[in-house]
């Protein structure tokens, strides 16, 4: 598995450098003006040359010479999810220490980062999707994700909002609430492992 | 070890196409090289393709190094050196960065020798890859099959798009692998490549093996036989497939030297000619 996130690592170094050094002024600006979303920005930055990996791959037929290698299918795939989750943890880590000392609340930096795990290991659903239907659908599998994802995280946040109501200021109750961040990154972690599971199966007697 | 490949039976069908491959019985010995000629669309790849574990047979055994392999083995690959007729590789890499790679995925890698043979090649190691030329790409990949303990080398048109005297440097290498004690199963539309090299000779067509012939045999004992249309019998028993056009014909035939007309083939693509283009007796 080393030498394939060597490969990623080397394929993408660029970008994730650029993505980290521009998801620090985002994370602050999100940290003053809407804390709890403050850590969902910079995961999504440099998750990002993650998915775009797959494009390349596929262009760079790379995807087509694994199977002559000494390595499982599944190790092919378990790689790429473990390079999307360095990449999300590395995004994780640095907004839960700008929002920590901006807002000068630990809650409220570990509240949002679980807020932007769930949002991101829900956006792992874009695995299975290109393994299953290729990465030339890439614009169309981001899409299908991304109202996937909106409408699950509606659909908890009016939950949320019906469960907390009357509980005085509700953006002030999520931020303090770590149930409330932690049940949406729970939620999410189910989803990513199922999407590790589908991706897998889509992969492992796909033709290439 | 007996065989480095031994396939047995194969059978592979398409859900959405008719092409399928068709009872495929093939062998590579130690200090050998296998030939696979065939036209565009004739299985060769397909063939390639499910030997390397990018796509599943349907039926039939394949033994590699005398091993019974599964579609869910793998670490037998780590003897097997696959060269595609394109550039299949991280492209943004350098050269330098895909040995870093390659050394934690190959437990035999040889950094020497893979920057030895980027020296011989006269190959940049700091310039990334995807700005090789097809000759340059196909010189890095065969570059990679070499560096760790290959015992069988599968190159599926390896050596398209080189110019002359790279082909000659890349044919010598594989020579010396060869030597060693090593395979090569080799597809190429070059057949002056596959005349250098193979020892035997796999002619393919439709998803079918229509001949296999040690190369010696072949252009030592087999003949063409020139006809007009209905001066000769195609059903005699020698004949080993026919083409009739315009009128007139050509036979090739095994046991040249029992049939009168016969004349000794020039090279293999006297064969393959009428083996593509004709019947089968």
């Amino acid at each position: 598995m080393k030498g394939y996130l060597l490969s990623y690592y080397f394929t993408n170094q660029k970008s994730i450098y650029i993505y980290l050094l521009l998801s620090i002024p985002i994370c602050l600006f999100f940290s003053f003006t809407n804390p709890i979303m403050a850590s969902f920005m910079p995961m999504i930055f440099l998750v990002s040359p993650a998915t775009d990996n797959l494009k390349n791959e596929k262009d760079s037929k790379w995807m087509y010479f694994v199977s002559t290698l000494p390595y499982s299918r599944n190790t092919y795939v378990s790689s790429h999810f473990a390079f999307y989750s360095l990449l999300a943890l590395t995004g994780m880590v640095v907004s839960l220490v700008i929002n920590a000392i901006v807002a000068g609340s630990i809650v409220s930096g570990v509240n949002s980062a679980l807020l932007g795990t769930g949002f991101i290991a829900l956006y792992s659903l874009i695995f299975p999707f290109t393994f299953k239907m290729g990465a030339e659908k890439s614009n169309v599998i981001f899409m299908i994700v991304s109202i996937i994802v909106v409408i699950l995280f509606f659909v908890y946040y009016f939950v949320g909002m019906a469960i907390l109501s009357g509980t005085g200021n509700l953006i002030e109750e999520i931020s303090k609430n770590l149930w409330y961040g932690g049940i949406f990154a729970l939620i999410g972690l189910i989803v990513m492992v199922l999407s590790f599971i589908a991706s897998k199966q889509a992969f492992k007697y796909k033709e290439l | 070890m007996e065989y480095l490949l031994n396939v047995q039976n194969l059978n592979k069908t398409y859900v959405d196409s008719d092409f399928n491959l068709n009872q495929i019985n093939l062998t590579i010995e130690p200090n050998t090289v296998v030939g696979l000629i065939g036209k565009n669309g004739s299985g060769k790849s397909t063939l390639i393709n499910t030997l390397v574990g990018n796509r599943f047979a349907d039926a039939g055994d394949i033994r590699f190094f005398d091993t019974q392999i599964s579609r869910d083995d793998y670490a037998y690959k780590e003897h097997l050196g696959v060269v595609f007729d394109d550039l299949r590789l991280p492209n943004k890499l350098n050269a330098k960065q895909i040995s870093k790679v390659f050394s934690n995925i190959y437990r035999t890698w040889d950094e020497q020798h893979f920057f030895e043979m980027l020296e011989n090649f006269e190959l940049p190691k700091e310039r990334q890859i995807k700005t090789f030329s097809r000759g340059m790409s196909m010189k890095i990949s065969i570059s990679i099959a070499l560096s760790h303990d290959s015992k069988l080398l599968i190159l599926d048109e390896a050596t398209a798009g080189m110019d002359v005297s790279g082909r000659e440097e890349v044919l010598e290498i594989l020579e010396d692998f060869v030597d060693e004690g090593n395979g090569i199963l080799i597809s190429s539309h070059i057949s002056e490549d596959i005349e250098t090299l193979a020892d035997k000779l796999v002619f393919m067509k439709n998803g079918r093996i229509l001949l296999q012939e040690h190369k010696d045999t072949l252009l030592n004992d087999y003949g063409i036989v020139s006809f007009e249309e209905g001066e000769f019998d195609v059903n005699h028993s020698n004949v080993v497939a026919y083409r009739i056009h315009k009128g007139t014909g050509k036979a090739l035939v095994n046991q040249n030297k029992d049939i009168e007309l016969a004349q000794p083939l020039k090279n293999i693509d006297d064969a393959t000619k009428i083996l593509m283009r004709g019947e089968l007796a």
